[in-house]
């Protein structure tokens, strides 16, 4: 999996470097600020990019634009967010469209390195990640009639699994459940919120979130 | 002087305070009316005063508005500096150093004692990064000035504590110092609902009508809000204001609580 990174401190830059190097990712760009992760995308079209959400020069919404324009111009690589703060409205607008081959996540979550890599090869591979913070703020959202309190709490556990973008492989490993179990429990909750359960699974993940925000 | 010599006409000149302030030019025969002169001369003189005086008050107020708004930009500026200098030192710091200790961590497989250690350190630091965050969020809103006012409201909303209706229609972005105004009227607003207002529902409404933005937080709560006493709202009144808007608020008992900003927008 080819990885380019964008991250104006060298300390994390590096860190990360190392870090998929050791898990056996090809890192083929460093890039200190948006515009030369821009060119090295564009010439050298990797997996994935990882994105800080503040880059130089004004550590505004550089980080941002850049990952939507990649995400508009080169469908084929995934993006990752990382941000030391999670915004709703900012995972809104990365998703918009399209959970597939986006990501979203604090940036201290890199330190939980095996997660961390399953998210870039996820995202890598056109599926989504998206931070527990904001899953469990879609959740938490005052309804005023909640189907979400009509869930059980297995229910509600596979539910958070998925909006973070598990596949159902991945929450039976993570809830030590049959992958079948799983599959009953998504079309269990599917039918108490009312959506359809087809489809890919980015499209399931965007249906999760499209309808939890409203 | 000169006027007084033609047409039979005379000048008698006002004083306030033994110093002359005008000059009444008058037909000559009103010379022998000196009290009728002296009445229109004091009248005149107290006219004129007036109007001085409140050009004078009129300039301190002109001015007291431009020195609050430099309060309220100076503090702003204080405090994005803090977030960032938080943001891009010790926040950054404590990632990468999480992430060294982690990357350690894998390199002492078979040394249970350390890596038990390890992973309680990194607990630690986990925590102090969540506690940092929220200090510098708490500090400055970094959000909106880098994503504007539509994204970070996405949150506020999120996180209230009753179910709200958001409507936020704007196109583009306003100025910072705007669109930081408004957040603070929305978040403190959400936060009086959560302390106080025994809400069901609420709803939140920012709109640009030509060059005014109206930023409006309504809820269905108990209302009777003190908007004498909460320092809360005093310092929002300081945030409107020195922008040359205005805070309505309207909070009768039993009828909700409904805080309005208007905000002008050129």
């Amino acid at each position: 999996v080819r990885v380019a990174i964008a991250e104006d401190s060298v300390l994390l830059r590096e860190g990360l470097a190392r870090l998929l190097n050791e898990a056996g990712f090809d890192v083929v760009a460093r890039c200190e600020d948006a515009d030369d992760l821009l060119r090295k995308v564009r010439s050298l079209l990797p997996d994935v990019a990882i994105v800080d959400i503040r880059l130089p020069p004004t550590h505004r919404d550089e980080g941002l634009r850049a990952a939507l324009e990649i995400r508009a111009r080169y469908p084929s690589v995934g993006v990752l967010v990382l941000s030391q703060y999670m915004e709703l409205g900012l995972a809104l607008k990365l998703l918009s469209g399209s959970a597939e081959g986006v990501g979203y996540l604090l940036k201290d979550r890199i330190s939980d390195v095996r997660e961390f890599v399953a998210a870039v090869r996820r995202v890598a591979e056109g599926g989504s990640a998206l931070d527990p913070i904001i899953v469990s703020t879609l959740l938490s959202r005052q309804r005023p009639d909640d189907p979400i309190a009509q869930l059980t709490p297995r229910e509600r556990e596979v539910l958070e699994l998925m909006a973070s973008g598990s596949s159902n492989q991945g929450i039976a490993d993570s809830l030590v459940i049959t992958v079948r179990a799983v599959e009953k429990y998504v079309s269990s909750i599917f039918s108490k919120l009312g959506l359809p359960s087809t489809g890919s699974q980015s499209r399931r993940v965007l249906a999760v979130l499209l309808y939890l925000r409203s | 002087m000169e006027l007084a010599n033609q047409d039979g006409r005379a000048v008698t000149r006002i004083e306030r305070d033994g110093a002359p302030v005008a000059a009444l030019i008058h037909d000559r025969a009103l010379n022998e009316e000196r009290e009728l002169l002296d009445a229109v001369g004091a009248a005149a003189g107290i006219a004129l005063q007036n109007a001085r005086l409140q050009a004078e008050l009129r300039a301190r107020l002109e001015e007291l508005r431009g020195s609050r708004a430099r309060i309220v930009e100076a503090a702003h500026t204080e405090r994005q500096r803090l977030e960032r200098d938080l943001h891009d030192g010790a926040q950054q710091r404590l990632v990468a150093t999480s992430l060294e200790l982690s990357l350690l961590e894998d390199l002492l497989d078979q040394h249970s004692a350390a890596r038990r250690r390890l992973a309680q350190a990194r607990r630690e630091l986990a925590k102090s990064l969540e506690e940092l965050r929220e200090i510098a969020r708490g500090i400055h809103p970094a959000v909106v000035s880098a994503h504007g006012l539509a994204v970070a409201l996405e949150q506020l909303a999120a996180l209230a504590p009753v179910p709200i209706s958001l409507r936020v229609e704007l196109t583009g972005r306003l100025p910072e110092s705007l669109e930081v105004a408004a957040y603070y009227v929305v978040s403190e607003s959400l936060a009086n609902i959560a302390k106080h207002a025994r809400a069901t529902t609420a709803s939140i409404a920012v709109v640009r009508i030509n060059d005014r933005v109206l930023v409006e937080v309504v809820d269905d709560g108990v209302g009777g809000a003190d908007t004498e006493r909460g320092s809360g709202l005093r310092g929002l009144t300081d945030r409107v204001e020195a922008l040359n808007g205005r805070l309505c608020i309207w909070s009768p008992f039993g009828g909700g609580t409904r805080v309005k900003a208007e905000l002008p927008c050129a």
